[in-house]
């Protein structure tokens, strides 16, 4: 019997089945008794109530738990053994899914360079404005710097091994580096940064809009930074806990 | 460690590439082409998630048994590398490919693995996890757009 609730469960609106991390141990240390299900999102007491976000859509979610009978086959790796279990789905989202969104990073570099050569400020190219070009090539000197330290962590990974620091400092690192190129791009739109998917004059149809609003939301999802800074900070500098 | 590929995986990673152009559909444009799935675009990548998953690119790391490709962790990353050069359309349900999948395939009861990660392939729905946000956590090796041989992480 499952109680509770949880927020930012994405895509819930739309799913049969969800990973849930619940504690079935009280009296536990914090890491142990706790088991993962797999759970059916439409077992009775599952009620999902999709979020609106700043972007207009609705692809997270809050999920209540009321009085969940689930049946002991959807327990996955035994109970009480669910920061194991979890341990092993974090590591695939850091390796096949981090790697994705590394490389998407880039080629969104390309894209905003693109466009930074087709709009123009003061009667010449935004690629030709120093303070710009600069911009242009700090991001571009942080994405390379991120490729060595994802490399790091993968080649941790394939050794077998737990992901380690690098893996904190490296989340935190593209966060700040994507939030900073998409705040790049409405500033390099200027005034036409106000105008999104919809407006006719929108800079390329307004997706910039779209995922200048969505990257807000990179410091919070796949572990807050304020998480990720204390993992540094406890675990890479071994400072004590505040 | 050494990133170079094996001759397998580099005939992996053309084979993805042509597939890839061959088949990212010429519609796909006019959802913005956005990394993240839009909900206007949902049924869209049911269906492209259906393509991945004829073509055998969904699961590359599950045992055939299990319906996947019995491939290792290069392979997955090389796949989601193409992708991502190629701007394809996104896993709609990466959530359930890309984490529950493996996870079942690790931890799993022989009941489970016969059930859920052929379930979650083709993506009837799309899974969704319940412990964290996002299922991001961006780290990643290095790579290279060029055809190199020692590009990218394999």
């Amino acid at each position: 019997m499952i109680n509770g609730q949880k927020v930012w469960t994405s895509l819930a609106h739309v799913a049969d089945y969800m990973m849930l991390l619940a504690r079935t141990d009280p009296a536990a240390p914090k890491h142990k008794g706790i088991t993962y299900f797999l759970l059916d999102m439409k077992l009775p007491g599952v009620t999902v109530k999709p979020l609106r976000q700043i972007t207009g859509d609705a692809e997270f979610n809050e999920v209540f738990f009321d009085n969940v009978r689930v049946h002991e086959s959807q327990v996955l790796g035994g109970v009480n053994n669910g920061w194991a279990v979890g341990l092993t789905t974090l590591m695939y989202e850091r390796l096949a899914l981090g790697f994705g969104l590394q490389v998407r990073l880039r080629i969104t570099l390309e894209s905003l360079v693109d466009m930074a050569k087709r709009i123009e400020k003061n009667g010449r190219a935004i690629t030709k404005d120093p303070v710009m070009r600069q911009k242009l090539a700090a991001l571009w000197i942080d994405t390379e710097a991120l490729k060595y330290t994802g490399a790091r962590a993968v080649t941790k990974l394939l050794r077998g091994e737990l992901p380690g620091p690098e893996a904190s400092t490296g989340k935190m690192g593209w966060v700040e580096t994507h939030q900073r190129l998409q705040e790049l791009a409405m500033e390099i739109q200027g005034p036409y940064a106000m105008l999104a998917r919809g407006a006719d004059a929108a800079v390329d149809s307004g997706v910039w809009q779209y995922s200048f609003l969505r990257s807000r939301a990179n410091s919070i999802e796949g572990g807050t930074t304020e998480i990720q800074k204390n993992i540094i900070g406890e675990r890479v500098l071994g400072l004590p806990k505040g | 460690m050494d990133f170079t590929l094996t001759p397998d995986q580099e005939a992996l990673r053309a084979r993805v590439r042509a597939w890839l152009t061959a088949n990212i559909p010429e519609d796909w444009k006019k959802f913005g082409l956005s990394e993240v799935p839009r909900p206007e675009a949902y049924e869209f990548l049911r269906k492209w998630q259906k393509t991945l998953h004829d073509a055998g690119f969904i699961g590359l790391t599950w045992p055939k048994e299990y319906g996947g490709q019995g491939l290792t962790f290069v392979e997955e990353i090389l796949l989601h590398e193409e992708m991502a050069l190629a701007k394809a359309p996104p896993m709609l349900n990466i959530l359930g490919v890309g984490m529950a999948g493996p996870t079942i395939i690790a931890y799993g009861t022989e009941e489970q693995k016969q059930r859920y990660p052929a379930r979650s392939s083709p993506a009837r729905r799309s899974g969704v996890r319940a412990t964290r946000s996002r299922t991001r956590a961006p780290i990643s090796p290095p790579c290279r757009r060029a055809p190199s041989r020692t590009a990218s992480t394999g």
